[in-house]
């Protein structure tokens, strides 16, 4: 039996690009036909491969500044960029160093930067109104480091965490032991994510904190963003919309994904 | 400078400075060199921002990805031709590496799923099976955007992507195998 004109549906279905219908017949095809399913497998684990950390690449320090300084009349000195970029080099950073140099020659000295850096910090905050899932998740994150309400219940125990959420949400969400990946679970806690409640899963690594949002359903948004030096990085899975936080790097923030995913 | 204009660029900072590591990333693939992507990333910006008030305002990331890829055809005039039927990918056809592995001994000795050789058997395929990869797994454009920035039909997107998979999980495979005997 030949499947040739089956195989590219099989890729479709493997990157989400099919609508239900024929994902539908070509998961039922895959069930029946043992060389797709083959290839499907396959095509699945690459893809897993792929989204290990240290493929998707972080620009050189000072690349923002330096185009920012093309920009016309900047809101802020380019170090409210600066701080946020460097505590995140080291990945894979391997950049012009002599441009860095320049870089940072041409922005210290400006006493102002402080100051303006909150500006910055500031009006990325009010005056993104595009983003207000991301605004209100990073807003939810600062609140919890603020130490305002990091958890509800404090555990590392998965078996108290999940089941505590169960009297209190709708929804469940998946509680998995990460320590062997460098995760270590906190706690967790109800927060209030652009007008919902949300079920927050706290994972910390060294001393940086990791608030995974939880809730019902799947509306489409981007899989990364950034916001005022924090990482945000969506998901959805088993009808749940998952939104973690963070001001880890972008390849530990990776790692967690991966590790969270392949756990649940 | 016009109250339009600083309205623009600040427009134009909250749209597209968040992508700057995305379009580093496709820079660095298919360039495979870290300072010519630098230059690369930067002109895109560059170039972008003075065609700003042309962008209808509906996605900025397949239209930077445009930009991107001009301004890297422009560098390399030859970097995107199509292969020459039944060509590409095959031992004997590999492309320089992107310049990591020769200064570094320990890629011998690293294990296969280090991502220093993913990136290295990336950089190894056509370009053309490049792109289509990196703007799919990593960049996370849809099909209908990767045919969209790179100027072909959907098909071809769908028959490219399958190629660079095949390629890589060859390559892969190959590589498993000489790990196992050593």
């Amino acid at each position: 039996m030949s499947c040739d004109d089956k195989k590219p549906l099989v890729h479709a279905l493997a990157d989400g690009e099919l609508d239900v219908v024929h994902a539908r017949e070509i998961e039922a095809h895959i069930a029946s036909c043992t060389d797709c399913a083959g290839s499907f497998a396959r095509i699945m684990t690459l893809k897993q491969k792929l989204s290990a950390p240290g493929l998707r690449l972080r620009a050189p320090t000072g690349l923002a500044e330096r185009i920012m300084a093309g920009l016309p009349a900047p809101v802020a000195d380019e170090m409210g960029f600066e701080a946020p970029r460097k505590a995140r080099l080291g990945s894979w950073g391997r950049s012009a160093n002599a441009w860095r140099l320049r870089a940072q020659g041409a922005f210290a000295g400006g006493l102002g930067a402080f100051a303006l850096a909150a500006c910055l910090a500031f009006f990325v905050m009010r005056a993104d109104t595009g983003n207000e899932i991301a605004r209100s998740l990073v807003d939810g994150h600062l609140r919890s480091l603020a130490g305002e309400h990091l958890f509800d219940v404090q555990s590392t125990d998965r078996h108290t965490v999940k089941p505590w959420f169960a009297g209190k949400l709708d929804i469940t969400p998946p509680v998995p032991d990460l320590a062997l990946k460098g995760f270590t679970l906190v706690g967790g806690r109800i927060d209030y994510v652009d007008g919902r409640a949300a079920a927050v899963v706290v994972y910390g690594r060294r001393t940086h904190v990791i608030n995974l949002f939880v809730w019902p359903g799947t509306d489409p948004a981007p899989p990364t963003m950034e916001l005022s030096g924090y990482l945000l990085r969506h998901w959805t899975k088993d009808g749940l919309t998952f939104w973690a936080v963070t001001d880890l790097a972008s390849s530990e923030l990776d790692e967690f994904e991966a590790a969270y995913q392949a756990a649940t | 400078m016009t109250e339009a204009d600083q309205r623009e660029g600040e427009r134009f900072r909250k749209l597209a400075l968040p992508l700057l590591d995305e379009v580093y990333t496709f820079a660095r693939y298919l360039t495979r060199d870290a300072g010519e992507a630098e230059d690369a990333t930067q002109e895109t910006y560059l170039r972008a921002l003075r065609y700003f008030s042309g962008f209808s305002g509906e996605s900025i990331k397949p239209w930077l990805f445009t930009i991107l890829r001009n301004v890297l055809r422009s560098r390399d005039p030859r970097r995107f031709e199509p292969l020459p039927q039944g060509e590409g990918g095959e031992a004997g056809n590999v492309e320089p590496l992107w310049g990591e592995t020769e200064a570094d001994p320990e890629v011998q000795m690293a294990r296969a799923d280090d991502a220093r050789v993913v990136r290295e058997l990336i950089g190894r395929l056509p370009s053309v099976y490049r792109e289509a990869i990196v703007l799919k797994e990593f960049n996370d454009l849809s099909y209908r955007q990767i045919a969209e920035v790179t100027g072909v039909p959907i098909g071809t997107v769908m028959s490219r992507l399958a190629r660079a998979r095949e390629e890589l999980q060859t390559a892969w495979f190959a590589l498993e195998k000489k790990g196992q005997k050593e």
